[in-house]
Formats: C-alpha cells, sequence, structure tokens
C-alpha cells in the first residue's frame, strides 16, 4: 500500500465516513453544551427517522427528496418530544440520572424499531445514482462526494442558525447560564425543545447518509454512534468546531491506521487516540474547561 | 431508630433491633435457599451475587467519588480470564483468587492514573474505550483462547467438589458476603468520608489536606480489584468465557443497577443488581417485546425516582414509621 | 399449586409405573429454545418464531401421535450468562423434553454441559460450529453445515473450476470468521500440493459490529486476488461491496449461507457472486420461479401463514424450520411411546431422507446429520445453480 493515489484514495474514503462520524458528534454536542445529557439515544432517534424515510418511500410510494425531508421533520418532532415527555418531566435531572434516562430511551427505542418495521436488513436509495470520478489515479464515488458535500452543508446551516438567528443566540445564552436565560425572560423551555428538535434532525442526517453505504437494520447506529461520541469528545463535547474536526480525523485515522498498524486493533486504536487526547488536553481538541466555583 | 441522631448511629452497620431481625431473617433465608428451590433458582441468585459485586464496586467508583465508568466489563472479564489462566497454570483456586484481585487492582492503576484528568462525559467515553480494547485484546489473544474463548471448570476445595449449584452457591455467598461487608465497612472509615468529599467538593477536599489524586486512584483500585473478583467467581459459574460476553451493553447494565438501585448507596447496588438480573429473567419470556419493555422500565424508575430503589424504599420506611405524624 | 400438581403427576406415575421422561404428556410434548429476542444480535430471534411458526403448522395438522408440540422459548440477549440461566430454567422448571436449535456458539457452548448432564437431547444447534456434533455423546444433533467445509468446497470450486490464482479472504475476527480461514488455508495447501498454481492473497479481518470497511476494500484490491471469500454478516458485506464499487474493483465474490439476505442479493454489486448454499431455498430468495418447490411450500404454508413478521427475513426463518426438521421427523418415527432414548435412536436411524430443507440428512454416520453444499450464482434472474450438491 503506497504511493499518491492510495493516500488519496484513503483521505476520500476517510472523509466520507468522518462526514457521518462529524454528523453525529455534532449532535451530541449540541445537545450537550446546552442541556448537560449525554445522549445515547442519540442514534436510535436517527435509525427511527431512517426506518420513517423507508416506510414513506417504499410504502407510500412518495419520491426520495420528499421522504428525506419529511424524515428529518419526523425527527425533528420525536426529539421535541422525548424533551417534552420524557427529559423536562423526570425526576431524576442528575446528569448520569438523565444519561441513563436516555440508555433506557435507546433500548425501547430500538425495541420499538424490532417490533415496528422487523430486524431484517433494508436497503436505503443513495441519494444519487452512484458514478465512479477518476481524479489523479484515485477512483472515488459520486455518492461519497454528495454524501460529504451534503454534511459540509447542514454543518454551515447549523453555523448560521447558532450564530445569526435569535433561536441560536437564545440556545447559546440556555448552554451558558440556563437560570439567567430564565430570568432575562428567555422562552428556555422552547429552546431546550428545538435544541433537542435540532439534535434528532442531525441524528437523522447521518443515518440517512449512511444507510446507503450498508443495510437498515434496528442496531445500524451502534457503531456510528460510538464514533460519534470519540469524535465530539476528541474536539471537546462543547466545541461544535471540535465535533467537525474530530468527525473527519477520526475516519482518516481509522483508515491509516487499518493499512499502516493493524486491521485487528483499528476500533481499539481510536480509544486510543481519545485517551492520547485527552491526556494532554483533558477538554478536547478545541474545547474549553468549565470553570468551577466552589 | 428512623434518623441518625448521635454520632453513635452514625457507627453502627446495623441501627436498631428491627433492622436486626430483618438482616438476620435475610441471612437465613440465603443461607436456606438451596434447599427450598430448584437448581436455576440457585443459579440466578449465583449470578445475582457476581453481578452484585460488580454494581458495588462501580458503586464505589461512581457512588462515592463521582467518577464514572461505563467499561466495568472490562475489569469483569480481566477477573474472569486471569483466573481461568492462573487455575490452568496449577495455582491452586484460594491461591488465585488474591492474585487475581491484585492483577486486576493493578490494571485499575493504570486507567485510573489517566483518568484522574478527566471528568464527566470525557471520563464515561475513555472508560467505554478501555473496556472495547479489553474485549478486542482478548479477542486476539491466541493465548487464552482468542475469539474462541476458554472453557473454565470449577474447583474442588478441601475435598468438595464445587461442581453442583449448591456447593458453589455457598462458595459464592461467603466470598460476597464477606466483600460486601468489607465495603459497607470502607464507606464509614476516614477512606469513605474523603470519597465523598472529593464528590462532593474537589477542592474544598484539597484544601482539607485530603489528596485527591491518591484517592481518586485508590477508588479505582478498590473498584477494580471488587470487579476483578467477580470476574473470578463468574468464570467458574458460567463454565465459558468468551471475549463477546463482556460487551458494551454489560457495562451499560452494571451501570443501570448502580443508578437505578440508587446512586451514592451502597446498598442501593445491591438492590439494584437485584432488579436487573431478576428484569432479565422476567422478561426472557416475552420474546419480540423484552427489549422495548426493559427500555421502558429504566425510563419510567428514572422519570419517578431520583434516588432509584434504594430511596424509594427509605422513603416508604420514614412514610410508615412516622405515621401518622 | 404447581408443586401439588407435581407431587399428583408423580403419584399417578409411580401408581402406574410407567417411568414418563420430562415434557412428555399424552397431550403435548414440550421443547425447549433460546435466542437472542433483544440486544445487538436480536435479528437472530427470527429462528426461534420460525420454529414455533412451524410447531403450530403442525399442531394444526393434528399434532404428532396426537400430541400437540408446545416450544418453551427465552429470549438470551446473546449472553451466555442468561443462556445458562434460561436452560436451566427450561431444564429444572419447565422440564421440557428437548431442545430444538438454540443461537450462537458461546451460548451452545455454555449451555452443552448442562443439556449433557440432564440427557436432554438437542436436536439442530443454530450454529456453524463443529464442537457440537464432536462433544455430541449421543444426544446433539448438528444439521448445520460447519463453516471450515463450506470453505474448502467453496474453495475447490474457485480454483478447479473458476482457474482462480489468487484467492483472499474477508472474515469476521471471531470462531465464525476463523472457521472459514482455516477451510481456506487447508484446502489451498492440498490444492498446491496436487500442482495448483494458487495462493492466499490476503487474510482481511474486521471487528464485528465495526462499520467502516474502506481499508479492507483497499488490502484486498491491493492484494490483487482475483477471487474473495467473504465469512461475514450481511451488514458488512453490503459495506464492503459498496466499497468495491467505489475502488471500480470486481473480483469473484463467494459468499457463506450466512449472508443470503435479499437486501444483500439486490445489491448490484453482488452480480456474478457466488453462494454457498445447505438447504433447499424458496423463490422469495432465488428469484420468482426458480425456488424449489418443497421450500416454496414451507415457506408459504408455515411462514408466510403463521409468522408473517418474519417473512422479510425468508433465510434465517427457512433455517429455523431446518433445525427443527430433524426432531419432527424422529418424533414421528419414535411412535407414540415417547420417550428420550426412543427420540435418540428414531434420530440415529435417520439416514439419506430427501423430502426435507436438506439434500440429504443423515445421522447414520456421525452427528453432524448435513455435509452437502451447493454452489448459486447472482443473476438478473435470480440465484442460478453452477454446481450439484458438493460433498467433502
Amino acid at each position: 500500500m503506497s504511493g499518491f493515489a492510495d493516500l488519496l484514495q484513503v483521505l476520500v474514503s476517510g472523509a466520507s465516513v468522518g462526514s457521518v462520524y462529524a454528523l453525529v458528534a455534532l449532535g451530541l454536542v449540541l445537545l450537550y453544551r446546552t442541556t448537560r445529557i449525554l445522549n445515547f439515544a442519540h442514534g436510535d432517534l436517527g435509525v427511527l427517522g431512517t426506518f420513517v424515510a423507508y416506510t414513506l418511500l417504499r410504502q407510500l410510494d412518495l419520491p426520495f427528496g420528499l421522504s428525506f425531508l419529511l424524515a428529518l421533520a419526523a425527527a425533528g418532532a420525536i426529539g421535541g418530544l422525548v424533551y417534552l415527555l420524557l427529559v423536562r418531566p423526570a425526576k431524576n435531572q442528575s446528569e448520569l440520572g438523565l444519561l441513563i434516562l436516555t440508555l433506557g430511551l435507546a433500548l425501547a427505542l430500538g425495541g420499538l424499531d424490532a417490533l415496528l418495521f422487523g430486524t431484517d436488513n433494508k436497503v436505503v436509495p443513495t441519494l444519487v445514482a452512484d458514478r465512479i470520478v477518476r481524479l489523479g489515479g484515485a477512483s472515488l464515488s459520486l455518492v461519497s462526494l454528495v454524501t460529504a458535500a451534503f454534511g459540509v452543508v447542514l454543518m454551515l446551516a447549523l453555523w448560521a442558525l447558532l450564530g445569526f438567528t435569535k433561536l441560536g443566540v437564545a440556545m447559546r445564552a440556555v448552554a451558558q447560564r440556563e437560570d439567567v436565560a430564565e430570568a432575562m425572560g428567555l422562552p428556555v423551555k422552547r429552546v431546550l425543545v428545538a435544541t433537542w428538535a435540532a439534535s434528532a434532525v442531525l441524528a437523522a442526517a447521518a443515518a440517512l447518509l449512511f444507510a446507503p453505504t450498508t443495510l437498515l437494520n434496528p442496531t445500524m447506529m451502534l457503531d456510528p454512534l460510538s464514533k460519534g461520541f470519540v469524535a465530539a469528545v476528541i474536539g471537546g463535547m462543547n466545541s461544535l468546531p471540535g465535533a467537525v474536526v474530530g468527525g473527519y480525523l477520526l475516519g482518516v485515522l481509522e483508515l491509516l491506521v487499518g493499512i499502516y498498524v493493524s486491521l485487528e486493533f483499528k476500533a481499539s486504536f481510536a480509544f486510543l487516540v481519545v485517551v492520547l487526547v485527552l491526556v494532554l488536553r483533558p477538554h478536547g481538541l478545541l474545547g474549553r474547561a468549565e470553570v468551577k466555583r466552589v | 431508630m428512623l434518623f441518625r441522631e448521635r454520632y453513635e448511629h452514625d457507627l453502627w452497620l446495623i441501627r436498631g433491633s428491627q433492622a436486626w431481625v430483618a438482616a438476620g431473617v435475610a441471612g437465613l433465608f440465603l443461607l436456606a435457599l438451596p434447599f427450598l428451590f430448584k437448581g436455576y433458582v440457585v443459579y440466578n441468585f449465583t449470578l445475582f451475587f457476581v453481578y452484585a459485586l460488580v454494581a458495588l464496586s462501580l458503586s464505589v467508583l461512581v457512588g462515592l467519588t463521582g467518577q464514572v465508568s461505563l467499561g466495568h466489563a472490562g475489569f469483569l472479564a480481566a477477573g474472569a480470564y486471569a483466573q481461568a489462566v492462573l487455575v490452568s497454570q496449577g495455582v491452586p483456586f484460594l491461591l488465585a483468587l488474591p492474585l487475581t484481585i491484585a492483577l486486576v487492582a493493578l490494571l485499575g492503576v493504570v486507567i485510573g492514573v489517566p483518568a484522574l484528568r478527566l471528568e464527566g462525559p470525557y471520563l464515561a467515553i475513555a472508560t467505554l474505550g478501555f473496556g472495547l480494547a479489553i474485549q478486542q485484546i482478548l479477542n486476539n489473544w491466541r493465548l487464552v483462547g482468542a475469539s474462541t474463548g476458554m472453557l473454565v471448570e470449577r474447583p474442588v476445595l478441601f475435598g468438595v467438589d464445587l461442581y453442583g449449584d449448591t456447593p458453589y452457591y455457598y462458595l459464592v455467598l461467603a466470598v460476597a458476603g464477606v466483600t460486601t461487608w468489607a465495603l459497607f465497612n470502607l464507606e464509614r472509615s476516614h477512606v469513605g468520608r474523603a470519597f465523598r468529599a472529593t464528590r462532593d467538593a474537589d477542592l474544598a477536599a484539597q484544601m482539607s489536606g485530603i489528596g485527591l489524586a491518591r484517592y481518586k486512584t485508590l477508588a479505582f483500585v478498590i473498584s477494580a480489584g471488587v470487579a476483578g473478583l467477580a470476574g473470578a467467581l463468574y468464570g467458574p459459574l458460567i463454565g465459558y468465557i468468551t471475549p463477546e460476553s463482556f460487551n458494551l451493553l454489560l457495562s451499560i447494565k452494571f451501570l443501570l443497577m448502580t443508578i437505578v438501585g440508587g446512586l451514592g448507596f451502597l446498598p442501593g447496588a445491591l438492590l439494584g443488581a437485584g432488579f436487573i438480573t431478576g428484569l432479565d429473567v422476567w422478561l426472557s419470556t416475552f420474546r419480540s417485546w423484552s427489549q422495548l419493555v426493559f427500555g421502558v422500565v429504566v425510563i419510567a424508575i428514572m422519570m419517578l425516582e431520583p434516588a432509584g430503589l434504594y430511596g424509594r424504599w427509605l422513603k416508604i420506611k420514614r412514610f410508615w414509621k412516622s405515621w401518622p405524624l | 399449586m404447581k408443586r401439588l400438581l407435581a407431587l399428583v403427576t408423580l403419584g399417578a406415575v409411580l401408581a402406574f409405573g410407567h417411568a414418563q421422561d420430562p415434557g412428555v404428556t399424552d397431550t403435548q410434548v414440550l421443547i425447549g429454545n433460546w435466542g437472542p429476542q433483544s440486544g445487538p444480535a436480536a435479528a437472530w430471534g427470527t429462528v426461534g418464531t420460525a420454529v414455533d411458526a412451524y410447531f403450530q403448522y403442525i399442531n394444526d395438522q393434528g399434532g404428532i401421535h396426537g400430541r400437540q408440540l408446545v416450544l418453551a422459548t427465552r429470549d438470551d440477549g446473546y449472553d451466555p450468562a442468561r443462556t445458562v440461566a434460561a436452560v436451566r430454567e427450561l431444564i429444572d422448571r419447565e422440564g421440557v423434553f428437548a431442545f430444538v436449535a438454540g443461537v450462537g456458539t458461546a451460548n451452545g457452548l455454555a449451555a452443552m454441559p448442562l443439556i449433557q448432564r440432564a440427557g436432554v437431547p438437542w436436536i439442530g444447534p443454530a450454529t456453524g460450529s463443529e464442537e457440537f456434533a464432536e462433544n455430541s455423546n449421543g444426544l446433539i444433533f448438528a444439521t448445520f453445515t460447519d463453516y471450515e467445509v463450506e470453505a474448502i468446497l467453496m474453495t475447490r470450486h474457485a480454483v478447479t473450476e473458476l482457474g482462480s490464482k489468487n484467492i483472499a479472504i474477508f472474515y469476521q475476527n471471531d470462531g465464525y470468521g476463523q472457521a472459514g480461514l482455516r477451510g481456506l488455508e487447508a484446502e489451498i495447501e492440498r490444492l498446491r500440493a496436487e500442482g495448483h498454481d494458487v495462493t492466499v492473497g490476503d487474510r482481511v479481518s474486521y471487528e464485528r459490529g465495526t462499520t467502516n470497511l474502506g481499508v479492507q476494500a483497499l488490502r484486498l484490491r491491493g492484494a490483487g486476488a482475483d477471487s474473495v471469500l467473504m465469512f461475514s454478516d450481511p451488514t458488512a458485506a453490503a459495506n464492503l461491496v459498496n466499497e468495491f464499487q467505489r475502488l471500480d474493483y470486481k473480483p469473484q465474490m463467494l459468499a457463506t449461507v450466512t449472508l443470503l439476505d435479499p437486501s444483500l442479493l439486490s445489491n448490484p454489486g453482488m452480480q456474478g457472486a457466488l453462494f454457498s448454499v445447505f438447504l433447499r431455498l424458496p423463490s422469495v430468495i432465488v428469484g420468482e420461479g426458480n425456488g424449489d418447490p418443497i421450500a416454496d411450500a414451507l415457506y408459504r404454508d408455515v411462514i408466510v401463514a403463521y409468522a408473517p413478521q418474519i417473512a422479510a427475513d425468508p433465510f434465517r426463518a427457512l433455517a429455523g424450520i431446518a433445525f427443527a426438521e430433524p426432531l419432527v421427523l424422529a418424533l414421528e418415527a419414535a411412535g407414540p411411546d415417547l420417550t428420550r432414548a426412543g427420540l435418540v435412536a428414531a434420530l440415529e436411524q435417520i439416514d439419506g431422507y430427501q423430502d426435507g430443507l436438506y439434500h440429504n440428512l443423515s445421522f447414520a454416520n456421525g452427528y453432524k446429520g448435513n455435509n452437502s453444499v451447493m454452489l448459486l450464482q447472482v443473476t438478473p434472474q435470480g440465484l442460478r445453480p453452477v454446481s450439484g450438491w458438493l460433498e467433502l
């Protein structure tokens, strides 16, 4: 394995997977920095969204683009409902309690998917018909390029949402100090619903982009979710750009390790990177330490 | 005796005559259990003791010092494999137990030291990675059977073959009982108080002369050692160990036990381990509904009871004892 | 109440001096089973559901010798500790007469000593590991063609029929995948000794559950392998094939029976791939009109009729029926006075049975009842046989 063409190939393949990791990480970080919840149901929210898209496509014969958008909307609605019906009324509001709540939700959603849609594998079509594009000796797939591009578009949209809209400013305010934001008259509840919804939309987008490269079943997002966590932690749990950097970095590094070091330990390696990064920077590459009061 | 009114109350492990009666009845029940029920009940209780040890070890780490771990299946695996390898190399079972505890405790140092710098989600994900790494190392290590795993025999101790359910049940009951007693005492000692101080206010604890690094690492060491001990008992109980069994789902279940039982209370870990083990047995006849119901039960407990099952128990006790006040 | 009933039953048995094995009454036979209905391996829960459907189908036709078949199945979440709990409970409390299917190699190995100690017959472990037939002790009757044999037969076909010079393997890093690797290496060594010019191009593994398989695809292409054996799960195979397409790499693929998943078969990248199969297959897998009539009938009358929720997973569903088939045959043959010894004797007499899902079911020469594999090729018209039934 050598040469420029191979390296380019690795970079493109890695970036394609990396964009899925980055999207998952973005959703996780968006939710975490506002609510301090490590959401283990994130992957299952995405899978549920993908099942919605699949049902619309296959059962109702809707066009692909429309199914895709409706699935994103459905995921957003489910995300908001999760907050209103489960998280907000929960009496255990400790960080760990809410983490366990999302673990329970992950199991419940997985079980629900299996009951509603079956455990058999399903094929989700790609956004565009695949073609091979040749570039400098490497063969690139149009679908990978579109996946990567779509990921970037979503990330830019999120950046615009947070930076330039009232809702975005409110989200940031709630992220910093929920009580003060409430005292200043911000509709904190609505902001949190919006945060959950946006995070679930990102989860569904990641799952929908990922599904065509594999097969759709209730456990599809297990691996991308754990990689998304790794990416988020590498980048810093409270840094959105960090999540993106972490995602792409992980996607490419995994492939490089698989080629130059060992296939067997490719997955463990991801976590070795985490430990190394964290020992040097305990709050991730781009994250910031929180100032604690005694 | 409902509330702790005097300093001595804090020192008593079992408070009041009623508590003594309750503890006595529970003890007698556990001692008589193999004569009252069929083999599969005895097996499930033995499994519960093993899981209770892991839940307790996690409760020391998460509940007392506030360091979260999503990789405790890794310590369980390390214990199970260390014991199996030692015994297969001719080390007597009872000698292998402390050696296993020491080895896994050492592993606890290796994980605990880098963990010092981490907190919250960063520690959760790093420990999750530790559990996965252990699984993959075992999966590729020919010496311990790689993915095929290892067959583990039950030992013969003092002329008693522990092959049957009942003798092995008593061995695990004895080991788990002593360990539980030791951990309950640890909680009440100055070490336990130091643990809680680092959890509640690390800076203030440090200013009061508690060596943060020392106590946080110590918590990891104790936790790993106890989980390793559980592993050493787990292998001979199941009879066959394979890397696949020690997966993330098992780590998650251990964390569930600790938190569903009531975080920060050691008795809660026992309740939680019993509850989750029992739930698994109960749901095994639910066919494709089992996972959904399991998830819903977990959600319900988190939504309804902030302090877990043990918190609910304390509330019920308080209600009855203070009624009609 | 249950205890009282048990006492009464015991008394009745003593009074009539009729020593009957557990799980059998005049009206029913209780059969035990376990499998993952929850957790990451839940897809294999299909096997238990299919066995249950098959029993209902038989019961609706009057049962066997007037007895209804009752399945007591337990969810073990693929966790051996829970398998042991389930098997213990099925033996101690439910008192099952025999076990059928039972998913997972590790789970089966944990359960095996318990089942043997209790002297319960176990028919059709749902795993291709050779351990079960080898340690049968006259109680375990395996029917899954073992993975090593599959790999040997696929390798032989690739070299002798397709002229392959460089074979690589893509395998799951566990007992299943490594059995495939062993088979490939043994057969290549044998073929080279016979004078064939062929090498193992590369051995490329992946860890179960991982999804980023770009490297594996690059390694296989880099090795210049003209054929690739695939010992993976359908998801990983779909991943790899998609990567192959991106790399514009088109080796001859040879896949194991585990990969017979309609969603994988519909992948355009799988065109021309060969599949090894140890069961007769219905039209829903091999394409309309190509199906075997026996498999078609069972799929229609059992799966679609009694368990439509698993109809979208036809291979695992039919495999479930296939695991139970020897049991049903032997229950029939053992006659109305049913005992475990009678069942085992009837199983051992099954020889050259060809009217079921297996090409040739036979326990006359050992506890591995089925050693035949057929190779099928994916064509635009569906799966078409390219070989007859192969045996070692």
